[in-house]
């Protein structure tokens, strides 16, 4: 029951936030130099085709009827439609073809990431001041010292030019093949998960060592318990809190990471939609994608608390 | 000061920081006068050059000296996200400490308002601005101010709070010291060591966004030499001179490589439970 | 009562056991040249100031120190067995078995993560591990446990997490699931100094009651003199690292022969009358890193002469089992 209502509160809030920034959105592209007619159309443009292109648009009317009216579309899933980048085709069906795809490579670099960084982390945790952990920790600061879309062509240079053994460019989307998905997905993945990965395996060093540090391991150990079975259910376990709660805060840089990567390898995504939009000043393009990748971030958000709450009996249920 | 650097100095993490740092600003403040090139004359027998002894990142598709460029780009990219974390700085924590000291709905306003921006990706943020605004120099800095605005703000206000009921700022408050010189003499003194380590981190984190927004043409537009401008350069005949991209990449990696030792040796020295563990 | 088992041998006997720490380059002596024996069944109380090496002489025992700790003893022998040869198998295997610790502080020796039933049902596994444990069901000696120590309904806060109970109610919990896995030894540290002083005499009153139907030896560590003289058989006194005087709980109390085990005594008497102003004992303990060459208490003392400051005290028996470190008994 409590715990129902927290995640109803949650939910509420999600929508609440999603509003309001639908609407700072709409207003800083509404704040946008220039006339998105005249950037479509052209300076020369016959005065009826712009009226014409007006109405369609929904931008002939003052701004907060254009944004009821836009929002009344986005909310039945409707985006209006694209001004420059695929002329007159609804934004939402660009965005149902390009988002699995978008979230296929998140979900892939998450997983990379933390396979990584549980054993980095761990390794460096538990050899602490030792080779295992300087090579672990030495990584980490490595990986965050490396722009993703850099790693990207370090990565096509050796595992596609020179070894041969992925693809340099293209994607196959998941719904045409999950292994083709699998494989092209592979490098542009890794490369989103590399500073990903040295975050959290920073964070899960710092975390066990904390927790490995605190009285009730040595209470775990006076009931003599072997010290694997306390690492796992003492340790570990409370060690995966802090974790949990850092990959929840890191969505935003793996997202903004999709973003350019996607233009790299030539996957068809959200991200790429977006850089397109921004290079042909495609508003209704730009603003929508902005609107998804807040609602991305919000959702995995709340699903981050949800798995929180679970795993810490303190969190309000 | 002295007695920080000393210290610094003594963690074998920010010894190496400030090394390669050290190293990094010498590069780019002199190294381009010491070079024998300059980052604009076209060399046309020297097209496309591998590294080597007289050009050791190569030449690019002009037969620029890539190195020389990469100093002057670097000395640009570095600019500009210092110019625009000391921005965001500058509103953030102002901002943040005004939460913190006033409460209600003032704090209630400015962090929901940082919630909302931290709810995007911060390169979709970036990206969104330069939309708005247009590509280019100014804008770029602007855009990573606004990613780290919140990050400033909110850091600022949960340190803040956790000092504001100390002895020594309630014994000026009774003192009747004006709340200006509270905030600004006893409290933002007192939290000033994370709020450094945050720009270390985030100055290499600007760097990366410059470069990322550049790098697609959104950002810094050539002829200026940022390095991201350097690298999407270099990504246009990548097959054939792959050095002019990678080398550049490796040039941010090495100075970020040290910011990022810097922020870890500076939040070992001002973590007490990290301290502690160090001792034992 | 110790007359009665005197003439066994012990349960445990400690001899020239010492603990340091490294410390960056130098070794830091935490507890030195200890000699300690227990019998069964009996109750011995060490008492001394904080930083005066008591818990880590508990620690030591139980071998839960941490790696940058070194013990070295001549014996420290446990059922007729030595344990500082064993390896930290065979030593780990004893703990929860056949020894067991309460803590000082009770909301920290939980898992915050998991609920007490949680616990509980982990304790008695290991419990069950003993060979003479086969066929009981600790289970529901577990729950009686939990309702002698004051716990009215145990299902009931078995499903809560150690934050949803105060730090009284976790401490009678860990008392319980320590006293169900019946240990031959128990070893209390300061169970009672992080609650409030009515749960305090709850604490110490269910120490007093358990005693008996425990069979176990309990050594009980703390600072107050006066909690340990009604519930131990015998003190033994810890200053600085080392034992200054051991003895009988009644015979110390009343004619205590160490100068630093009477100042003790007459602070914890100021404290129970409530007098306005402490007489404390003047002075600090030294720090583990300089020691003084002759007695280390002589620079508190008050009958301190010049021949104290020169060679440490002699170890003095003056019963059989009455023993103090003073020059003045020499």
């Amino acid at each position: 029951m409590a715990w129902t209502r927290f995640v109803a509160g949650r939910l509420l809030a999600l929508v609440l936030t999603v509003l309001v920034g639908s609407v700072v959105v709409f207003l800083v592209m509404k704040s946008a130099p220039g006339d998105p007619a005249v950037a479509a159309l052209g300076e020369s443009a016959r005065p009826e085709l712009v009226a014409v292109f007006r109405a369609k648009h929904n931008l002939d009317v003052a701004w907060p009827l254009q944004y009821g009216r836009w929002l009344s579309g986005v909310v039945q899933g409707d985006f209006g439609l694209s001004l420059t980048v695929a002329s007159d085709r609804k934004i939402s069906s660009l965005i149902a073809a390009r988002l699995p795809n978008t979230i296929f490579i998140g979900l892939m670099a998450l997983s990379i990431a933390v396979v990584l960084s549980l054993i980095a982390g761990t390794i460096a945790a538990l050899r602490r001041g030792k080779l295992g952990d300087t090579i672990a920790t030495s990584l980490a600061a490595l990986g965050i010292s490396m722009p993703d879309f850099w790693l990207s062509y370090v990565l096509i240079l050796v595992f596609a030019l020179g070894l041969g053994l992925f693809p340099a460019y293209g994607f196959i989307a998941p719904g045409q093949s999950m292994s083709g998905a699998l494989y092209s997905g592979f490098l542009p993945a890794l490369a989103v998960s590399a500073p990903l990965a040295a975050v959290f395996a920073r964070t899960l060093r710092t975390a066990l060592l904390e927790a490995g540090n605190k009285d009730y391991v040595v209470a775990a150990r006076s009931f003599g318990f072997r010290p694997a079975y306390i690492f796992v259910h003492w340790v570990f376990r409370n060690a995966l809190i802090p974790y949990i709660t850092i990959i929840g805060l890191q969505i935003r840089y793996i997202l903004g990471g999709v973003v350019v990567i996607e233009r790299i390898f030539g996957v068809s995504g959200i991200g790429s939609l977006m850089v397109d939009g921004a290079f042909a000043r495609d508003y209704p393009v730009v603003q929508a994608c902005a609107v998804v990748f807040l609602v991305i971030v919000l959702s995995v958000n709340l699903v981050v608390d949800v798995i929180c709450s679970l795993l810490d009996p303190k969190r309000a249920r | 000061m002295a007695a920080v650097l000393r210290s610094l100095w003594n963690n074998r993490t920010a010894r190496a920081g400030l090394l390669i740092v050290g190293l990094f600003l010498l590069a780019i403040s002199v190294g381009g006068a010491l070079m024998p090139y300059s980052a604009t004359d076209m060399d046309f027998v020297n097209l496309l050059m591998p590294p080597d002894w007289t050009h050791p990142f190569g030449t690019d598709s002009f037969g620029r000296d890539v190195l020389t460029r990469v100093l002057l780009g670097g000395r640009v990219s570095l600019a500009i996200s210092v110019i625009g974390v000391a921005l965001a700085a500058m509103i953030g924590i102002p901002a943040g400490l005004a939460a913190a000291w006033y409460g209600g709905w003032i704090d209630q306003l400015l962090m929901r308002f940082a919630d909302l921006l931290f709810a995007f990706p911060s390169f979709v943020l970036a990206l969104f601005l330069m939309v708005v605004l247009g590509f280019g120099v100014t804008n770029v800095m602007l855009a990573i101010t606004l990613v780290y605005v919140p990050i400033f703000a909110r850091l600022t206000r949960n340190l803040a709070l956790t000092v504001r009921e100390e002895a020594y700022v309630q014994a000026a408050r009774l003192m009747g010291q004006s709340t200006a010189r509270i905030l600004g003499r006893e409290i933002l003194p007192n939290i000033m060591a994370p709020i450094m380590v945050q720009a270390s981190i985030s100055i290499a984190f600007g760097v990366i966004i410059e470069a990322g927004l550049s790098f697609l043409g959104l950002g810094v537009q050539p002829p200026t030499p940022s390095l991201g401008v350097i690298m999407a350069d270099g990504r246009e005949y990548f097959n054939q001179g792959p050095w002019v991209l990678t080398l550049t990449g490796l040039f941010i990696s090495f100075g970020l490589l040290g910011l990022n030792l810097l922020g870890d040796g500076l939040r070992d020295l001002t973590d007490p439970k990290l301290r502690e563990r160090t001792t034992s | 009562m110790s007359a009665a088992v005197v003439n066994e041998a012990p349960l445990l006997m400690v001899r020239n056991l010492s603990t340091r720490f490294r410390m960056g380059s130098v070794d830091m002596m935490a507890v030195r040249g200890i000699d300690l024996e227990i019998q069964r069944r009996e109750v011995l109380g060490i008492i001394g100031e904080s930083g005066s090496g008591k818990s880590v002489t508990g620690l030591s025992l139980l071998g839960l120190l941490p790696a940058h700790a070194t013990v070295t003893a001549d014996h420290l022998s446990f059922a007729g067995r030595e344990l500082l040869p064993l390896g930290e198998e065979d030593f780990r295997r004893l703990r929860g078995t056949h020894l067991a610790m309460v803590f000082q502080d009770p909301v920290g020796a939980f898992n915050p993560a998991k609920s007490i039933g949680w616990h509980l049902d982990r304790i008695i596994a290991r419990a069950a591990t003993r060979e003479d444990r086969q066929g009981i069901d600790l289970t529901q000696s577990a729950h009686r446990w939990l309702t002698d120590v004051g716990i009215a309904h145990p299902e009931r806060i078995l499903p809560l997490y150690p934050h949803q109970l105060s730090g009284g109610m976790l401490q009678r919990t860990l008392i319980a699931l320590s006293a169900a896995l019946q240990p031959d030894l128990l070893i209390a540290d300061e169970p009672t100094t992080n609650l409030d002083n009515i749960v305090e005499r709850q604490i110490i009153g269910l120490f007093r009651r358990l005693k008996d139907k425990l069979g176990s030896a309990i050594i009980f560590i703390t600072h107050d003199i006066s909690l340990a003289v009604g519930l131990c058989d015998r003190i033994a006194v810890m200053y600085a690292g080392e034992i200054v005087e051991t003895g009988p709980a009644e015979v110390l109390f009343k004619s205590p022969t160490h100068p630093y085990t009477a100042g003790l005594i007459e602070t914890s008497r100021q404290l129970d009358e409530r007098v306005g102003r402490l007489k404390e004992i003047p002075g600090e303990l030294p720090s583990g890193l300089h020691r003084p060459d002759g007695c280390l208490f002589a620079p508190r003392c008050g009958y301190v002469t010049d021949a104290c400051r020169t060679s440490p005290p002699p170890n003095v028996t003056l019963a059989p089992n009455h023993s103090v470190r003073c020059i003045r008994h020499g």
